[in-house]
């Protein structure tokens, strides 16, 4: 769901900052080089050091990856027929493929895509970088001999020796770094339970999971049990946010401050955005000077909310209001994934007549 | 093996159609043996030979990058617009042995799909900036489908759960068991819930736009389920489209046969599951609603469990544990069963006459997502909302001598 970059605005430019002046990021500790074992690959979010993390839902895990992109790119990146070429590429139909998540790296400003190649029993999850290279926009990123670290995603415990496998599995719907830390919603297989965790990175040994509980709106009652599908986490007014996007629809603000392993914290509910619907996605970044998130809808047109009023948005206290002010965009339509290109655009996945295409649309547009 | 010998056996292991270089020339850079072809391999590699090996060391060694090697031969797949160089080439390693240019897809091929290999003489000499002699800047082609072997369809949708027949109006989960592992990716596409009336009842289902499919690691089973938006009263989409279940109402889930197994086949057929909608569940689960009968010391007879509702499947396969008095788990083997309404385990080795407890971790729910702890769905003037606090609730219970 989260589609695209969850580094928060002021990583990307201190990323790009420090890349520019002279490779200066510290090497990420507690990484080797080598092969690293993946069962498959969906949600990502770039680090500093060109990380790369993704998350393996078969595989129950994290994997953290240095990509090394050399290239610098700048402006906008387009691929018109982006599911066709991916599946030109691949050697497959284009029904043969699923495009899982979207990131852009913070240097060469490239496109990076989870894919996975075929379905079930055969099914083979590749990297790809969309490029601005007109007669071969389409590269694989190979994932091995790479440095590369994993944290695992614990299930709950099978202590059952006899037991023939464990059908539990935790589907990572969304993942983010802030602060050195690896932020992971995850919704379970079998138990109706809210999952949200922390791997401080470099990856050690501990993970905290913290339960972020929401009032019920209309009638403030806690409620902790609903699973997150889609996060971002942001500075605002100097206070740091996780703004999440839930199961049944309200986009919710937690002080970050306030998570401290073990403890529940209650976040403001501040948007309803109505029936039959999942925000897929939250992207923010700076429009016309001022910080934004754009809200990416399954069912529902794109939105805007201005990253101030999450800040300060009252808790809804009924579903009768929608909450916080928000521009409903009647274009583009069809946005299915975003992330933040640079300091002028945004790319998307936007589904056309024709298929899938990546698009490069100036944030001054939405 | 290299030279004709080698040559002759790809030809003998390939499964496709080649054309011919037209004819050889005879100067300093001609093949050195017999016309050039291009070869498809049942493994999808694809070969070009004879080629002049003194061109192809200095190409090789010139190590030309992606595009150059592409300009000199590329693998496409075949689509509507065929013929159209638009179409990207296949993603693939490319090397050179003798008098022979390989190049090896990096992916196996896939069935149904037709793949063109063209090789571009010219391309080859001008990356070393040789004139080739006319005949051998000529293009060749070659086209080959792969047709995977197909086997009857197999697979079968085992169970769906909860195997009631009567559900709450509430209910939050639905599990679908295949008896072996399925695609993924499209699965909406083919599980679809209908009204009494035969109509489509939209939105019943929570799928994030399609993305999330929840697969245990075998993908044979399948987790549906319902709007928790829908079901959880004073939320947005609660208001405006109510709960997706109505009471008193006949619902079919069908799993339509078109639907793929792992191994690309479709169902053997297609399965409908009939229910019934009764009223809302808003009670917790409690354990002294629970009526268990305690085995005989000695035996391995079963201690068996009798629900007074239908609790969640799975997890009554995770949730409960038989332990004694010192918290080791006895081991054994559980079965559920009278639809999810008993719970019955035998355990490996005969109980022995001492205090054993049922350990019943508190995440266990029913069919409405109620667990020991608290209601799914909370409002306020709800009597009862809250249950135990604690992780796990042991019931004892000692086998009787």
């Amino acid at each position: 769901m989260s589609r695209g970059n969850r580094i928060s605005m002021g990583l990307v430019v201190a990323a790009a900052v420090a890349v520019s002046i002279a490779w200066s990021w510290p090497e990420p500790s507690g990484m080797t080089v080598g092969n690293p074992a993946f069962k498959s690959l969906g949600q990502m979010a770039f680090g500093p050091g060109n990380v790369l993390f993704i998350g393996d839902n078969t595989g129950a895990q994290v994997l953290a990856v240095e990509i090394a992109d050399q290239a610098r790119g700048t402006g906008a990146i387009n691929l018109a027929g982006l599911d066709a070429k991916v599946a030109q590429v691949l050697g497959v139909a284009p029904a043969d493929l699923q495009i899982n998540d979207l990131a852009v790296h913070p240097a060469s400003k490239n496109v990076y895509l989870t894919v996975t190649r075929g379905a079930g029993a055969s099914a083979v999850p590749v990297l790809l970088r969309v490029t601005r290279n007109a007669e071969r926009p389409i590269e694989e990123v190979p994932l091995t001999n790479v440095k590369y670290s994993t944290a695992a995603i614990t299930n709950a415990p099978a202590d059952d020796p006899s037991a023939r496998r464990n059908p539990r599995t935790s589907t990572i719907t969304d993942i983010a770094f802030a602060d050195g830390q690896v932020w992971v919603a995850g919704l379970s297989n079998e138990e109706f339970a809210s999952s949200f965790r922390r791997f401080s990175f470099p990856f050690g040994k501990t993970m905290e999971t913290s339960t972020l509980e929401i009032y019920h709106v209309s009638h403030r009652a806690s409620e902790t049990r609903s699973p997150v599908t889609s996060f971002t986490i942001q500075q605002i007014n100097g206070k740091k946010y996780v703004v999440a996007g839930y199961t049944c629809t309200p986009i919710v603000a937690f002080d970050v401050a306030g998570l401290v392993p073990g403890k529940h914290v209650v976040g403001r509910t501040v948007a309803e955005l109505g029936a039959g619907n999942t925000p897929t996605d939250l992207v923010p970044f700076k429009r016309d000077g001022k910080d934004v998130i754009m809200v990416v809808n399954n069912r529902r047109p794109l939105m805007r909310i201005d990253a101030s009023d999450v800040a300060t948005g009252q808790a809804l206290t009924t579903p009768e209001v929608a909450g916080i002010a928000r521009a409903t965009l009647e274009q583009p339509t069809g946005i299915t994934q975003m992330a933040e290109l640079d300091a002028t655009y945004v790319v998307v996945v936007q589904r056309g007549a024709n298929g899938l295409d990546l698009k490069s649309i100036a944030k001054s547009a939405l | 093996m290299t030279g004709p010998l080698a040559h002759a056996a790809q030809l003998l292991s390939a499964a496709c159609a080649f054309s011919l270089l037209a004819s050889c020339g005879g100067s300093a850079d001609a093949p050195e043996s017999g016309p050039a072809a291009v070869v498809f391999r049942t493994s999808g590699e694809v070969s070009v030979y004879p080629l002049s090996r003194a061109v192809l060391t200095e190409v090789e060694s010139s190590n030309p990058s992606p595009e150059e090697w592409q300009r000199i031969l590329s693998v496409r797949v075949e689509t509507q617009a065929s013929g159209d160089r638009a179409v990207l080439p296949l993603l693939g390693t490319y090397t050179v042995a003798a008098d022979t240019l390989y190049f090896r897809p990096r992916f196996p091929p896939a069935a149904g799909i037709t793949y063109t290999a063209r090789f571009d003489g010219a391309a080859l000499y001008a990356q070393v900036e040789r004139e080739p002699a006319g005949t051998l800047a000529r293009i060749a082609t070659a086209t080959w489908r792969y047709d995977a072997p197909a086997g009857a369809p197999s697979t079968f949708v085992r169970e769906v759960y909860p195997t009631a027949d009567v559900v709450p109006m509430n209910l939050l989960r639905m599990y679908i068991e295949f008896s072996a592992p399925m695609s993924s990716g499209r699965s909406y596409e083919f599980v679809k819930l209908y009204g009494e009336d035969g109509a489509l009842v939209k939105d019943a289902f929570f799928t994030a736009g399609d993305a999330v499919e929840l697969w245990d690691p075998e993908h044979t089973r399948l987790t549906i389920l319902f709007d928790p938006g829908r079901i959880k009263r004073d939320l947005k989409p609660h208001e405006e489209l109510g709960l997706p279940l109505r009471a008193g109402k006949q619902y079919r889930l069908v799993i339509d046969s078109a639907w793929r197994d792992a191994q690309g086949r479709p169902l053997v057929r297609s399965h409908v599951k009939r229910f019934k909608v009764g009223p809302l569940d808003r009670v917790l689960v409690r354990t002294a609603d629970w009526r268990m009968t305690a085995p005989s010391a000695e035996t391995r007879d079963s201690l068996v469990l009798v629900f007074p509702e239908a609790l969640d499947r799975a997890l009554l396969t995770r949730l409960l544990t038989v332990r004694d008095s010192s918290g080791t788990r006895i081991g054994g083997a559980a079965a559920v069963s009278e639809r999810e309404t008993r719970w019955a385990f035998a355990p490996t080795d005969p109980w022995r006459g001492v205090s054993h407890a049922l350990h019943v971790d508190s995440e266990l729910e029913d069919l409405a997502g109620n667990n020991l702890k608290r209601l799914f769905d909370v409002a306020p003037g709800d009597t009862g909302a809250v249950g135990t606090n604690a992780a796990v609730v042991r019931v004892p219970f000692q086998p009787r001598r």
